[in-house]
């Protein structure tokens, strides 16, 4: 008896949880993609959240605006991950899945050989950016969140943002120039 | 406005932040100078290319599962990370793992043989680096790799740690895995690198010398030391 009003309880938690979350799970998915290039990690990091917030479910109820909100908890426990990533000694040396991502993308077919070949240095020059400046041009340029959301979800006052995006941005300029990165003819 | 004053305001241009002024500004010099033309052109080129990075589609599925892990409603446990829709069906069918090892100091290996235990010998308190290679047939996603040490050997920045586990993607076909060891002590050992992925594992075991199996000149050398 116990036992079926708890898993009734749970049923009804778990309802509202995925009635909360399930909108924003697509544009969770592509910011872990963009944090991490890699799809299966994408995937790794947007499940943990997931498992993180489930318990969380009354607290969901209560905010306003979920986007931001779940956009921030994500940022935050990229950083954690990453950060511990940082700490291990041995890494594969991996490549930005580009190559799945351009072939399996909704541009699929809009995008030329030589498009291709600029939009992976582009990544890679992106790549090369400090991780302040990727996260930034990743939030803002990429997938655009306004800087007044990456105020609330970065915690950092506008006028930060605004300096560190121009530098960030100048900074992938001249990496581009410096590479092979063919701008004008693009 | 001159060139340096327009470049300072170049993002604000692009993104119609500048006040009406200056606005004013930045178009009287634009007109009259082909350099900053470019410059804008480029950093436009630029901003459109950013917009076009693309991802790979959000997997069918995804969302539903992943939602129903984090509630328990699938009732499995939580499996932290290495969640894989399909996967263990694939394994099953189709993945031949085996692990290629080689000695190589600093370089890559040219030929690799595939042996399911190797030997590798290393000299006493000096680093080299095993070139750990796992073959698979198709790209493992979020496996769990673990690396126990036999006790006659360390990885340097990691003293004393018998037990290193990470998780990590593997991509269709070789993936190296540079290994640095130290040799501790005068010694035999068996170093185990497993694959563990759905519940599945695949392991290698290498056998490790430490400061017997020493090239001529190395012995010459350790004789004379001695
Ligand atoms: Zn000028």
């Amino acid at each position: 008896m116990l036992f079926s009003l708890f898993s009734r309880k749970k049923r009804i938690d778990a309802d509202s949880f995925e009635a909360l979350v399930s909108p924003h799970v697509e544009q969770l998915y592509r910011l872990a993609y963009r944090y991490t290039g890699q799809q299966a990690d994408a995937e790794d990091l947007v499940q943990d959240l997931l498992i993180k917030l489930y318990p969380r479910t009354p607290e969901l109820q209560q905010v306003g605006q979920l986007k931001p909100w779940l956009a921030k908890s994500l940022y935050y426990l990229y950083v954690d991950r990453y950060r511990s990533q940082k700490r291990s000694p041995i890494e594969f040396g991996q490549e930005h899945d580009i190559e799945a991502a351009t072939a399996n993308s909704n541009h699929q077919g809009e995008l030329s050989p030589q498009r291709q070949d600029t939009i992976r240095d582009l990544q890679r020059a992106i790549d090369h950016l400090s991780d302040e400046h990727r996260i930034l041009i990743l939030m803002h340029d990429v997938e655009a969140y306004t800087l007044t959301e990456l105020e609330s979800i970065l915690e950092t006052p506008l006028g930060t943002l605004k300096s560190r995006l121009h530098r960030g941005r100048a900074k992938l300029r001249k990496l581009l120039e410096e590479g092979t990165f063919p701008a004008s003819q693009a | 406005m001159n060139c340096k004053q327009f470049e300072l305001r170049l993002d604000d241009y692009l993104d119609h932040e500048l006040f009406p002024g200056e606005a004013i500004d930045a178009d009287a010099h634009l007109k009259q100078c082909p350099a900053c033309q470019t410059r804008v052109e480029r950093a436009r080129t630029l901003q459109h290319m950013l917009k076009e990075i693309p991802t790979p589609p959000l997997r069918s599925g995804f969302a539903r599962e992943a939602i129903a892990r984090a509630t328990g409603s699938d009732g499995k446990k939580h499996q932290r990370r290495g969640f894989v829709a399909g996967f263990s069906t694939a394994i099953a069918a189709s993945v031949a793992l085996m692990a290629v090892i080689t000695l190589l100091p600093h370089s890559l290996p040219e030929q690799l043989a595939p042996v399911e235990i190797a030997q590798v010998a290393i000299s006493l308190e000096q680093t080299q680096t095993v070139n750990l290679v796992f073959n698979t047939a198709q790209a493992l996603d979020g496996a769990t790799l673990t690396i126990a040490l036999p006790a006659n050997v360390e990885v340097p920045g990691l003293p004393g740690q018998r037990t290193i586990t990470w998780q990590t993607n593997l991509q269709a076909g070789k993936n190296i895995l540079p290994l640095p060891l130290k040799g501790l002590r005068r010694d035999e050992g068996e170093l185990l690198a497993s694959i563990e992925q759905d519940g599945k594992i695949k392991s290698v075991r290498v056998h490790i010398s430490v400061g017997k199996t020493l090239q001529p000149q190395a012995r010459l050398h350790a004789l004379h030391s001695a």
